[in-house]
C-alpha cells in the first residue's frame, strides 16, 4: 500500500466570490507533493456557475483529475460521502479548497502506512494559520503528548469524549472503514467531525496522527462556515449551542447511520 | 632464595597459562547505570572470552551490582571485594583501578601486584588524589584510556606513565527503531538540574510544541535506555567534562541526531558535521527548537544523518576486544621476559647452562 491507494477527494460547493484564489493554492500544493496519490476526485455541486468554471478549468499536472457533479444535497458532509462512495482506491484523502497539503504529506503516508499496517485513518499534523497564513497553532498534535491518550500516538474512544479538537480534513482514511462506521452525518450540522471520531473510535477504527506536518488548514476563513459561527450575529453560536452539539454528538455516536433529526430552538 | 627462586617460576607459569588475575575495581552505582561501569564489564568479558583470568572488584561486601540494568552475561561474571580479606594478590596479578579512585591507590599500595589506571574522565583523575600527589607516587607506571585527546592529556600531566587507549563499544542493541521516530527528545545531562532546565525553558519559548515529550534517560536498564533512544527523534547532551561522550555516540548508532554542548576536552569522533553542536549552552533549547520545526516538516538534512553513521562505524565490540586483549598480552610478553630474566639471575650458574 502507498499513495497510489490514495484519491483526494475536494467537495465545491459554490466557485463565487474568492474561491479561485484558494482553490488555486490548494491545487498547487496537491501539485507540488513529492509523492502523488492516485487521483483528485472534486466532487462539485451542479449549477451553472460552477460547471461554467470546471469546463475551462486546467487539471494539474502528474495526478489524475475527475469532477463529479452532485444534483443531490451539497452540504460539506454530503459531498465527502459522495466521494468516497465514486473513489475505487483502498484510501482516500479529504481536501478542503481553502486549504493546502503540504508537500512531504503522501510521502509520510507512504512511510506510515508500511511502518503501521493496522492502522485505518492517518492524522496529519495540521499547522492552522489565518487568512494571512500566520501560524496560530497545531492540530491533531494532542495525541503525541506523553499520557493524552492510552497509546501514545493513537486515539481512542474515551480520549475523545474528553477532548474534542481534531481535524479530519487531510486525514487518510480506509475506505471500506469509512463505509461501515456509517460516513460523515450531515445532521451534525457543527460538530460532524467530533461525533464521527467518537463513533469510528467506538467502532474499533485504529486513529493515528503522523507527527509530521501534512496539512495546512485556514482558520475561520471569512465568510466560512465557521466564521459565521463564531462572528455572524445571525448565525453566531452561545456557549450553551456549542454545548448542545457537544452533547449531541455523544448521544448520537452509537448510531451508526444518520438520523436525520430536526433540531428546533 | 630457595622460596624466592620457588615463587618466581610459579609467578611465571601463571603469566605464561594466563592463570594470573586481573581485577577491575568498580564503583558500585547501586543499580543506576553508567556507561563508565559498564566499561569495566565489557572489558572483563572481552578478557575471559580470550582466555584470561579476569573479574569485577568491588570495594564493599555489600555490593548491589549491575543486575538491574545489565544482563547476566555482564551481571553473571565473576566478582570479588576488597573488603573480607578474601582477596589474595601475588606480583603476577593486576589491580586496574578507576581514575576517580585515587584515595583506593593508598589504600592498595602495599599490594605485591600491578596497578593500572582505567581513566575514562579525565575530569576525576584529581578528585581524590591528595595535592602534589600522581599515580606514579603510588607505583602505577601505565595507564588506559579511551580516547586520544584523553591519551594526550595524561601524558602532559604525567609524562613517565605509558597510556594506551582502549576504545569504548556499544552493544549492537544500540539500534534505531523500526518504526518511523517518535516527536520525544532523550535528554542526558550530568547534572539532573540542567536537564530540568532544558525541558522547562524549552516549553516557556516554544508553547507551540508543548506536546512533544522529554525523556530524561536515567533510572533504566540498559536495554530500555537503547529501545527508547532509538525511538526519539533527537537526543540532548549536556556534559562539559564528559572524557568520551558515549551517550552521543549510542544516539548516533540509533540514528538520532544529537544536539549537545561542546566538552572541553574535545573527543576525536566529534566533528562539525556530525551533529548539532554549540559551545554556548544557553542557545541549546533554541537549537531544539528549530531542529523539531525542522523534524516536523521532514527537513532534516541526510548529510547529517550520513556523517553519524560513518562516524559510528568507527566503534565496535571488536575493536575494544581486539585493544584490550592486545594490551595484555602485551604485558604478559614484558612481564615473562622480566620474570625469566629475574629467574635466570636467582638460579645458579651451572643449572642455566
Amino acid at each position: 500500500m502507498n499513495s497510489k491507494d490514495v484519491t483526494i477527494i475536494l467537495p465545491v460547493h459554490d466557485v463565487k466570490g474568492n474561491f479561485v484564489e484558494w482553490f488555486d493554492k490548494a491545487i498547487k500544493s496537491v501539485e507540488q507533493s513529492v509523492v502523488k496519490p492516485n487521483k483528485l476526485s472534486i466532487i462539485c455541486k451542479e449549477t451553472e456557475d460552477n460547471k461554467n468554471f470546471f469546463t475551462d478549468w486546467t487539471p494539474p499536472a502528474g495526478i489524475e483529475s475527475e469532477i463529479i457533479y452532485n444534483k443531490e444535497e451539497s452540504d460539506f458532509c454530503s459531498q465527502v460521502n459522495l466521494g468516497v462512495d465514486k473513489t475505487e482506491t483502498e484510501f482516500f484523502s479529504i481536501l478542503e479548497y481553502d486549504d493546502e497539503y503540504s508537500n512531504i504529506w503522501f510521502k509520510q503516508f507512504d512511510q506510515y502506512v508500511e511502518s503501521y499496517p493496522d492502522v485505518d485513518v492517518f492524522f496529519p499534523l495540521v499547522v492552522d494559520t489565518d487568512e494571512q497564513g500566520q501560524f496560530i497553532g497545531f492540530t491533531n498534535e494532542a495525541l503525541w503528548a506523553m499520557g493524552f491518550s492510552e497509546e501514545l500516538g493513537f486515539l481512542d474512544n474515551n480520549t475523545a469524549l474528553k477532548y474534542q479538537n481534531f481535524q479530519v480534513s487531510g486525514m487518510i482514511m480506509r475506505k471500506d472503514k469509512f463505509e461501515s462506521v456509517g460516513g460523515l452525518k450531515p445532521s451534525i450540522k457543527l460538530t460532524f467531525n467530533y461525533e464521527f471520531l467518537l463513533r469510528a473510535t467506538y467502532n474499533d477504527t485504529v486513529i493515528m496522527t503522523i507527527p509530521k506536518v501534512g496539512y495546512k488548514h485556514t482558520n475561520q476563513r471569512v465568510n466560512s462556515l465557521f466564521w459565521d459561527y463564531k462572528f455572524n450575529p445571525d448565525i453566531k453560536l452561545g456557549q450553551e449551542e456549542a454545548k448542545f452539539w457537544i452533547d449531541l454528538s455523544k448521544k448520537e455516536y452509537f448510531f451508526t447511520k444518520d438520523r436525520k433529526l430536526e433540531y428546533t430552538a | 632464595m630457595e622460596q624466592q627462586l620457588k615463587q618466581l617460576e610459579n609467578g611465571l607459569n601463571k603469566i605464561k597459562d594466563k592463570s594470573f588475575n586481573i581485577y577491575f575495581l568498580t564503583q558500585d552505582t547501586e543499580g543506576r547505570a553508567a556507561a563508565s561501569v559498564m566499561m569495566n564489564y565489557q572489558l572483563v568479558k572481552h578478557l575471559r572470552n580470550n582466555g584470561y583470568n579476569a573479574s569485577i572488584m568491588y570495594e564493599k561486601t555489600q555490593f548491589k551490582g549491575v543486575g538491574e540494568w545489565l544482563d547476566s552475561e555482564y551481571s553473571d561474571l565473576p566478582h570479588t571485594t576488597i573488603e573480607g580479606g578474601e582477596l589474595k594478590v601475588g606480583p603476577q596479578d593486576f589491580v586496574i583501578v578507576p581514575e576517580l579512585y585515587g584515595h583506593v591507590l593508598e589504600q592498595i599500595v602495599k599490594m605485591p601486584c600491578s596497578k593500572i589506571i582505567l581513566c575514562q574522565s579525565y575530569d576525576y583523575i584529581f578528585e581524590t588524589l591528595t595535592p602534589g600527589t600522581s599515580w606514579v607516587n603510588y607505583g602505577v607506571t601505565q595507564a588506559i584510556t579511551t580516547s586520544k585527546t584523553q591519551e594526550e592529556y595524561i601524558k602532559s600531566l604525567m609524562p613517565s606513565i605509558k597510556t594506551s587507549i582502549v576504545p569504548v563499544s556499544i552493544p549492537e542493541y544500540f539500534k534505531t527503531s523500526d518504526k518511523p521516530k517518535k516527536p520525544i527528545v532523550a535528554i542526558h545531562t550530568r547534572d539532573p538540574r540542567e536537564t530540568m532546565k532544558i525541558i522547562k525553558t524549552f516549553y516557556i519559548l516554544n508553547p507551540q510544541f508543548k506536546w512533544i515529550t522529554f525523556k530524561d534517560m536515567r533510572n533504566m536498564s540498559n536495554k530500555e535506555f537503547a529501545e527508547s533512544l532509538g525511538e526519539c527523534c533527537v537526543s540532548v547532551w549536556v556534559d562539559r567534562i564528559a572524557g568520551f561522550g558515549t551517550f552521543p555516540l549510542e544516539s548516533m548508532m540509533c540514528e538520532t541526531p544529537v544536539i549537545g554542548t561542546l566538552p572541553i576536552l574535545r573527543p576525536e569522533w566529534l566533528t562539525n558535521e556530525n551533529g548539532i553542536w554549540s559551545f554556548d549552552e544557553s542557545k541549546i533549547v533554541e537549537i531544539l527548537g528549530t531542529y523539531m520545526k525542522n523534524w516536523l516538516e521532514d527537513n532534516v538534512p541526510e548529510a547529517l544523518h550520513e556523517k553519524m553513521k560513518e562516524t559510528v562505524t568507527k566503534i565496535s565490540e571488536n575493536k575494544q576486544e581486539e585493544s584490550i586483549v592486545n594490551f595484555f598480552n602485551d604485558i604478559v610478553l614484558d612481564r615473562t621476559k622480566e620474570m625469566q630474566d629475574a629467574l635466570n639471575k636467582l638460579t645458579p650458574v651451572g643449572e642455566n647452562i
